[in-house]
């Protein structure tokens, strides 16, 4: 009776299971945004009454406003810079074969294995000698190198995926590297770049830990909620919660779907 | 594109051009500035400060790390709940993995997005989702007392089960990724050959897909142990005193006893802790099962 138990696992437990499983990863994250049009001053659930209050509260404070435009700025910044220089590594390490691509490919894993503490700490000793402490442009760089990897392997499965015989037979008929590039090669990526962009500008944009470390006076969203959270948790932190998660929702199902149009496209 | 020099048109220049020409390597100098002045660097001035005493080079910072005391215990204890939490993420996250490898590819990509999401979602939201489910006031004892299992809120939040129900949450996506990436390549005709061959379903996969997909778990085990190390934000908002993690300990050092050098040390030594256990567990699977992380899905 083995077989029997075996096959009906498949068909009814393991789907059950696997609900349970995202109502695990899901449901404490859906379960913010009703905190946030709760009228209580401190958490309680179920949410009582409703009001818009807490996102007032957020929109009217400079505090907040200040933090939110701090981190954009620097998200923004970091998100180019890991997006250029990660898309130009990986011209080099999508290719096949290549000395330097099998010598560079598990360097670039480093910032992914070392935990984030550890370069926080040194981010901090190196800043503290450099006079760059509370430096927007500073922090910025080094989220670019936590973004790094993700774009280089986003970037560099695109180029795998589509080959370089359309570049070739561009440079065969007399383009120069960059057009080739700029004509040829970016638009069959440009789904790739795009999805690796949004994606570099999140790591930056909920990077706490380095932040914390150099910024200073010079608060990011991280840092304006992580303190928030820790001293009186208010429901300011459940509305501003709410927004980072519609947005973070509507910035991947966005970039999912311009990925998936392009490979429809592509056949 | 991959060559930066003019490809001439005879077919002794075409076959040179198919070779990776070298100019083109400067596309990886950005890459490798940013990595040695943003990543090298600092990782290197950690290890030069953890060796700075009073009066140059010198072991105390390692000493005071290591000596019997707070540190250690609180090392440990790092190490114990990096290794439970990395346990629970693959004994979760397998039968899930195994679900999704064995859905169609066409409805499989939006489950797959789904499982995946969270990861894109700040770490301090998540947390606060907790703390809204676990709290006094929170989802599950308004729930208890609702049908009246208890009649006073439990102490849920600020406990151990609360870091570790918290840090698997956040790490699940990434096992789940790790070990289901590694059942896709695994070719289902053997399973197929399998049941051909006599073999019950059970026995097919405790013989061949298990086997096969054990590479990856061992993987996804190691990805999840590391990066649950480095662990900061949860232990501090859901977790009491005694679920004080190494980078909690770190930033204390940094921020409020200003003592730089034993946070150094305490930082490299979870880095070499870290390395050990995951190439002792890389190590003791190659010699149990003969494969690698990476062949045994071959």
């Amino acid at each position: 009776m083995k077989r029997s138990l075996w096959e009906k696992s498949g068909r009814y437990l393991l789907p059950v299971y696997f609900v349970g499983v995202l109502l695990y990863l899901l449901l404490p994250l859906l379960l913010v945004i009703p905190m946030s049009i709760s009228e209580t001053r401190y958490l309680k659930f179920p949410p009582q009454g409703f009001t818009f209050r807490w996102y007032q509260e957020f929109f009217a404070s400079a505090g907040w406003i200040d933090a939110t435009l701090r981190s954009v700025l620097i998200a923004a910044a970091s998100a180019v810079l890991a997006t250029a220089i990660g898309t130009a590594a990986a011209l080099v390490l999508s290719r096949e074969g290549s000395k330097a691509a099998r010598a560079a490919g598990p360097v670039f894993l480093g910032p992914q294995v070392v935990p984030v503490i550890i370069l926080a700490l040194g981010t901090l000793l190196v800043f503290s000698r450099f006079g760059l402490y509370g430096s927007l442009w500073g922090v910025a760089l080094v989220h670019a190198v936590l973004a790094l990897p993700f774009v280089t392997t986003t970037v560099s499965g695109a180029l795998r995926q589509t080959g370089d015989t359309l570049a070739r037979a561009a440079r065969v008929l007399g383009a120069r590297p960059h057009e080739a590039f700029w004509h040829v090669t970016l638009p069959t990526i440009r789904p790739a770049v795009i999805s690796a962009a949004v994606f570099a500008f999140f790591i930056s944009f909920d990077e706490l830990v380095i932040a914390l470390f150099v910024m200073g006076q010079n608060e990011t969203l991280p840092m304006r909620i992580w303190a928030d959270m820790r001293h009186d948790l208010t429901p300011v932190v459940a509305a501003v919660a709410t927004l980072l998660i519609v947005v973070t929702f509507a910035a991947v199902f966005m970039s999912d779907l311009i990925q998936r149009r392009a490979q429809r496209r592509a056949g | 594109m991959s060559d930066g020099v003019a490809m001439p048109r005879d077919g002794k220049g075409a076959a040179r051009g198919r070779r990776a020409p070298l100019s083109s390597l400067w596309l990886l100098a950005p890459a490798a500035v940013l990595f040695l002045f943003v990543f090298i660097l600092p990782v290197g001035e950690v290890a030069l400060w953890s060796v700075q005493g009073e009066a140059g080079l010198s072991a105390e910072n390692y000493e005071a790390a290591l000596g019997a005391g707070p540190y250690r215990t609180i090392l440990f204890g790092t190490l114990q709940l990096s290794f439970g939490v990395a346990c629970a993420c693959i004994l979760v996250g397998y039968p899930a993995a195994y679900f999704l490898a064995s859905r169609p590819p066409r409805n499989r990509t939006l489950l797959l997005l789904l499982i995946l999401t969270p990861l894109w979602v700040s770490v301090l939201v998540r947390t606060f989702g907790w703390i809204v489910v676990l709290g006094r006031e929170g989802l599950v004892n308004s729930m208890l007392i609702g049908i009246g299992a208890v009649d006073g809120p439990l102490q849920m939040l600020y406990t151990r089960g609360a870091v570790y129900i918290a840090m698997v949450q956040v790490l699940l996506p990434v096992a789940i990724l790790v070990m289901f990436s590694t059942m896709t390549t695994i070719n289902r005709s053997l399973l197929m050959a399998s049941r051909i061959l006599g073999a019950s379903p059970w026995r097919g996969f405790v013989h061949i897909f298990l086997p096969l997909s054990a590479g990856g778990a061992v993987n996804a085990w190691m990805l999840t142990f590391v990066l649950a190390l480095g662990f900061f934000i949860t232990p501090a908002l859901v977790g009491g005193p005694k679920e004080t993690m190494i980078a909690n300990l770190i930033a204390t050092q940094i921020t409020l006893t200003l003592d730089w050098g034993l946070g150094s040390a305490l930082g490299m030594v979870l880095v070499v802790a870290g390395f050990a256990v995951v190439g002792a567990i890389a190590l003791l699977f190659r010699r149990v099962t003969g494969l690698s992380g990476h062949g045994g899905s071959r």
